[in-house]
């Protein structure tokens, strides 16, 4: 499983009720630009770490992004998000080419970014060609103590 | 004037500036708390949304993500997992 990769902005839109990640729509954004390579990074000011800031391929050939929710618990002090694995799938044309997976809050009032995980390398799918974002089920996506 | 006499002279100034600032402040507050009402009323009316979509979906979804993620990946889908 590729790290995932925390947007700074996040804690401070946590603690400032702009996520409510127990029943918000979480939904995965696909770019092929890194991070620090937009022209407004998302890892600057937490003002910067929105959706708009994220040069995003085109999903007009690519099935639902959105995550469903398997759990948002704590347990002995620490909060858990566990989000059930997404198969993305290619119809009628390609998907693609994109290396960067981000996590963000599509309820949110401005698509406030969570983090991002890095494929590692350029991936395009072909018609009918799937892409499963598969999480870890015990850990979950992000935890805070 | 003696330093209890210009401390509590001091003490007395500042207390009246604050009491100034949070008078200043308070017709904004109160208009941020009552718009935080009217956003409560609405929370809860979605919190209830919630709980309906969860009772739906949670009992058997990822089940179905985690069968569907497996096959696909055994059809050589790509895969995060993968990388």
């Amino acid at each position: 499983m590729a790290t995932f990769n925390k947007l700074n902005g996040f804690v401070e839109h946590l603690a400032e009720k702009v996520h409510n990640l127990g029943s918000d729509t979480i939904t995965a954004a696909l770019s092929n630009t890194a991070p620090g390579s937009e022209s407004t990074p998302p890892t600057g000011a937490t003002g910067t770490n929105v959706l708009a800031n994220i040069t995003q391929i085109s999903y007009t050939n690519c099935s639902s992004r959105a995550f469903t929710t398997s759990s948002s618990a704590q347990s002995s002090g620490t909060y858990k998000l566990v989000l059930n694995d997404l198969t993305l799938t290619a119809s009628s044309g390609s998907v693609g080419p994109f290396r960067y997976v981000y996590i963000y809050n599509d309820t949110a009032t401005n698509d406030e970014l969570i983090g991002y995980y890095d494929h590692g390398s350029s991936v395009t799918l072909a018609d009918t060609e799937t892409y499963t974002i598969d999480f870890n089920a015990t850990n979950g996506i992000i935890q805070i103590a | 004037m003696d330093t209890n006499g210009q401390m509590r002279a001091l003490l007395k100034a500042l207390q009246d500036e604050k009491a100034a600032i949070l008078k200043d402040s308070a017709p904004h507050r109160a208009k941020y708390e009552a718009a935080r009402k009217k956003i409560q009323q609405l929370e809860a009316e979605a919190k209830a949304h919630a709980e309906a979509f969860h009772a739906v979906e949670r009992p058997r979804m990822a089940e179905l993500e985690r069968q569907i993620g497996t096959i696909a990946k055994a059809l050589g889908g790509k895969s995060l997992g993968g990388a």
